[in-house]
């Protein structure tokens, strides 16, 4: 009896005791448990002899505290060893408890560590995609931070200014320096084309003939030799500074070139010194790759016009004078230049022409501002929408390391302690993340500079340096921070009981965490709208500045742009050339046509200066003035409408043009429309700042700066009376066939007539074309890719959030089938689960996208912002892929086992 | 190559009780919990789970090493497992028993306990 019940009291407290046992780690279970469990018995007599049932008790209560201290101090040592140890190292003795914040860090990182390498999947999914958002995010900002933040490379940077609206007359540029008092220093330069002959190959190159001040201004050093000196500018010899490219390039590195003299536009000049290779002067003041360069003497008597607007302008401000009180002395000098020269600087409304001056940053920057500031906004969305999405990883994972929180809690670990861990592991997979970023952004900046779209100044100076690293560190630790604060609040705050109980029911705040999941899934969807309105808008804007209408035939056109140096040709060997050549040039096999003219279509994409613009309209016929009216002049040769393939009303310039008067003028629709808008222009007769014309003829507008640029208001004359005086000698051809089969020939032919004159390029109108649409192409590509990872981003978030709750709801859907719900049933309301997240993001995603929409103002083309279309097109792709997204873990619901089901409820 | 003994310690005082009730002869676990109770006059009780914590401990250190043998087959005692001190274990033993002497000695020398003087 006493036996039977001694054993049945203590086999009461032996299954209590081993009930217990699941405390101690798996490992120690299985090699001792069974002892711990016979040890404990034999005890369990032994007390129960001793103190009866109450001794017996009183054990089970003191071995169960202390089963449970050991399981804590085995599960540590655990991680200890897998962590804290190096092999052959003894474990260190610890007392928990104590241990400073620092160390839970440590610990934390560890613990990171650990369960990444048991989860691989889960850390490269998350790291890869922080990764991507983090390395477009630091590939952005470093050409932002370079273009956009950091100073300009010369001395005094923020007192430099730019004189606005292009380039200016040399005795404009004397008024501005000797009548102000506001700068302290001002310079010139001036664009030209140099060739190089003698010593090889006739080279042309890209040549800036300076002012006194320019290098100094600009804080250039020589790289051998020197610089310019005062006796340079007026005296003889002549002299040039040429590149670091250049000379090692034409004259192997030879220092012995200092002091040779080299023949520039086939004048001698000696090389005086080599400029400093990391010297990079203002694009807009002179043209990056300039390779020669030349004094200018601001008072040689050849360049004394007020009309000729050759000079780009740059001054530093005196010390203490702001760009304002520089202005307003500009103002003032205006009005006195308005007063003393009324025809030229007095506009017709009586005003004076304005003279401004801008920062020279924002001179330099232009439109690529907003450009780049529109890619970082953009990268910036697709950051965000990469947290949201390792966020909805984090709390996923959330709900299967319940249990494991739990049980830490349940050994002591605070709730601050637990959220330290798991704040840490998401900044260690931010910051690896961030690393892996940073060697993107790496590869980023070099595509991006080798794919320069061009009109970015500094691009050869982008580069991963210690303020972009530490901006992507930045970024990344904040990253982490944003993504993991939730999923770490969330986890702390889960009730240790509950979470203790049977894990598998797992929906512990299982509700809560999926509303989550949901709003972190809308918001990805209402972002990657955002993003993909953007990318749509631009891409509609180049696919219409493809479609825009060039005023001509494209095809089959071929182009050869060059340059009659003054010093080599006046202006009966001009248009000698001009003759012999198309003379030449018609005979070619392959040619159908073939004309000329200073400039052609297209020749100056994306640049504001050149040509030759007119103003002083007057119409006698009519009584009409327009002083204001700034008329771009081309003169062209005969049959170049024809073979250009632009129709013209009225007729084409004929070779007995030449020399009429009045000479008679082709005109674009523009300018017709401008100057006769109530009557046909064609047989009028007007004069253009006292030169006279007759209309003889009206084409629609060419496009002369790009496809997405406004037709000028432009006008066509006789090359042999008005072009014979300009350098530029541009051959148009086109051809039966494929125009590359004649590029040898003409060049052949040009060398025929002059062998000297070096031929840069053969090109095709078509390749010009593509050229000139680089920009464009260029962002709306880099955006369509954003948009396009965001859009797959969002996609990943529905599919995970679907397979998410479909396994949450595995019994419930198993039910149901077994309730006699069809598959098809399930799979629509899974879908259709997707189908309301989805819609509640493109509606949110719309407001949103309507107000981001409206900064997009200037890159839009053909379109408005709000273009209807593009919404339309955006919200229906993002619901399609959203749908489909959520099919395949329909699919899986659809499938539940309802026997498995029914089993495990 | 070998560790240095006095490396191992100062010893736990929890193992060294273990290793010490082992110098006596192959014990199961109950066995250690005995022994150790009556070494130390009850002012020591093992529970179970911290003692296998321990034995696990030593064995991976290689003081302590599972027997191979068996109780006799008469014995009810057959199926459990019996563990016995290793060589190391008995030398690491015999240091510490030998620093606590000299500590002892010297606590006797400075007249801190009589020499009679023995913990009860």
């Amino acid at each position: 009896m006493t036996g039977r019940g001694a054993s049945r009291g203590i086999t009461v407290w032996e299954a209590l005791f081993r009930g217990t046992m699941w405390v101690l780690p798996r490992g120690f279970r299985s090699a001792f448990g069974q002892d711990v469990v016979e040890s404990f018995r034999d005890l369990c007599r032994r007390e129960h002899e001793r103190g009866g049932v109450r001794a017996v008790v009183a054990l089970w209560r003191r071995s169960t505290v202390q089963l449970v201290l050991c399981g804590a101090r085995e599960r540590l040592a655990g991680i200890q060893e897998r962590l804290f140890r190096p092999a052959g190292k003894p474990p260190r003795r610890r007392q928990p408890g104590a241990r400073d914040a620092i160390e839970g860090v440590v610990q934390g990182i560890r613990l990171a560590v650990r369960s990444y390498v048991r989860n691989p999947g889960f850390a490269l999914t998350a790291v890869a995609i922080i990764g991507l958002g983090i390395g477009a995010t630091t590939t952005i900002f470093s050409v932002v931070d370079t273009v956009l933040l950091k100073q300009l490379p010369y001395p005094q940077p923020r007192q430099l200014v730019y004189f606005d609206h292009a380039s200016h007359p040399a005795p404009l540029y004397r008024d501005w320096r000797d009548r102000t008092e506001a700068f302290d220093a001002m310079a010139a330069a001036w664009d030209r084309d140099i060739d190089l002959t003698g010593d090889g190959e006739p080279e042309r190159l890209d040549g800036a003939i300076v002012t006194r001040a320019f290098f100094d201004l600009f804080g250039a050093e020589p790289f051998l030799g020197r610089l310019f000196v005062n006796d340079d500018f007026t005296g003889e010899p002549r002299v040039t500074v040429l590149s670091h490219g250049l000379w090692q390039r034409r004259f192997g590195g030879d220092p012995s070139v200092i002091g040779r003299t080299v023949v520039l536009d086939r004048s001698p000049l000696v090389v005086v010194g080599i400029l400093d290779p990391a010297f990079s002067p203002p694009p807009n003041v002179v043209r990056s790759g300039t390779d020669v360069w030349v004094p200018l003497d601001i008072m040689t008597p050849a360049i004394q016009h007020r009309g000729l607007f050759i000079l780009n302008v740059a001054a530093r401000l005196a010390p203490a004078v702001t760009v304002d009180a520089a202005q307003a002395e500009l103002n003032v000098l205006g009005e006195n230049l308005a007063e003393e020269y009324p025809d030229r600087y007095r506009r017709g409304d009586g005003t004076p022409r304005p003279m401004d001056i801008v920062p020279l940053r924002d001179a330099m920057v232009g439109e690529v501002g907003g450009t780049l500031f529109m890619l970082l906004g953009a990268v910036g969305l697709m950051l965000v929408i990469a947290c949201a999405n390792v966020a909805n990883l984090f709390l996923a994972r959330g709900t299967d390391r319940e249990r494991e929180m739990a049980l830490r809690a349940a050994l002591g670990a605070g709730r601050t302690r637990l959220m330290t861990q798991l704040l840490t592991e998401s900044l260690v997979t931010a910051l690896t993340g961030g690393a892996l970023g940073v060697a993107i952004a790496y590869a980023g900046v070099r595509a991006f500079t080798l794919l320069n779209p061009g009109n970015i100044p500094f691009v050869d100076q982008i580069a991963v340096d210690p303020r972009v690293l530490s901006f992507a560190f930045m970024v990344s630790a904040t990253t982490g921070i944003v993504f993991g604060l939730f999923p770490a609040w969330q986890a702390a705050r889960a009730d240790v009981n509950d979470a203790l109980k049977d894990a598998s029911a797992g929906a512990v705040g299982g509700r809560k965490r999926a509303r989550t999941r949901s709003a972190l899934v809308v918001a990805e969807i209402a972002l990657a709208l955002v993003l993909l309105v953007g990318a749509g808008l631009l891409f509609n804007s180049f696919v219409r500045r493809l479609q825009v209408d060039p005023g001509f035939d494209p095809e089959r056109l071929m182009m050869v742009p060059l340059v009659l140096q003054s010093g080599t040709y006046d202006e009966a060997r001009r248009a000698q050339f001009a003759r012999n050549v198309m003379e030449r040039v018609k005979g070619i096999p392959g040619v159908r046509e073939a004309s000329h003219g200073v400039t052609v279509p297209l020749m100056y994409y994306g640049r504001t200066r050149c040509c030759w613009r007119e103003r002083g309209f007057r119409s006698d016929d009519l009584g009409e003035e327009n002083e204001e009216l700034a008329v771009l002049v081309h003169p062209v040769s005969t049959n170049y409408f024809n073979t250009l393939g632009a129709n013209v009303r009225g007729r084409e310039l004929q070779p007995e043009d030449d020399h009429m008067t009045p000479a008679p003028a082709v005109l674009a629709e523009t300018l017709a429309d401008q100057m006769f808008p109530d009557v046909d222009a064609l047989g009028r007769s007007f004069t253009l700042d006292d030169m006279e014309f007759v209309t003889v003829g009206v084409v629609p507008g060419l496009r002369h700066w790009g496809l997405d640029q406004e037709v000028e208001v432009e006008m066509f004359v006789p090359y042999d009376t008005f072009g014979v005086g300009f350098r530029r000698f541009n051959l148009v051809v086109r051809t039966a066939a494929d125009p590359a089969t004649v590029a040898q020939a003409l060049r052949q032919a040009i060398w025929a007539v002059e062998p000297d004159l070096p031929v840069d390029e053969v090109i095709t109108m078509r390749l010009r074309i593509a050229t000139s649409m680089t920009g464009p192409r260029f962002y709306s590509a880099l955006l369509l890719s954003f948009a396009a990872v965001a859009l797959m981003l969002a996609a990943g978030g529905i599919y995970g959030s679907m397979l998410y709750s479909v396994g949450q709801r595995h019994r419930e859907l198993g039910i149901r089938i077994a309730l006699g719900a069809r598959g098809n049933d399930v799979v629509k309301m899974v879908v259709g689960q997707a189908a309301v997240l989805a819609l509640v993001g493109i509606g949110l995603g719309m407001v949103g996208a309507l107000a981001v929409a409206r900064s997009l103002e200037s890159f839009v083309f053909g379109i408005t912002t709000t273009d209807i279309p593009t919404f339309a097109a955006v919200a229906a792709l993002l619901a399609v892929v959203a749908v489909a997204a959520s099919y395949i873990p329909a699919r899986r619901a659809a499938r539940a086992d309802p026997m498995e089901a029914l089993r495990s409820e | 190559m070998e560790r240095e003994i006095v490396s191992y310690l100062p010893l736990n005082p929890r193992d060294y009780l273990i290793l010490f009730a082992l110098t006596g002869g192959e014990r199961h676990g109950y066995g250690l919990i005995k022994d150790v109770e009556g070494q130390t006059g009850g002012d020591v009780s093992l529970d179970p789970a911290n003692l296998y914590r321990s034995v696990k401990r030593l064995i991976k250190e290689g003081f302590v090493k599972e027997s191979e043998r068996r109780r006799a087959p008469e014995s009810s005692d057959q199926r459990r497992r019996y563990y016995a001190i290793t060589k190391l274990g008995r030398r690491v033993v015999k240091a510490e028993a030998t620093r606590l002497d000299r500590l002892a000695a010297l606590a006797r020398s400075q007249n801190l306990i009589s020499k009679k003087e023995r913990p009860a």
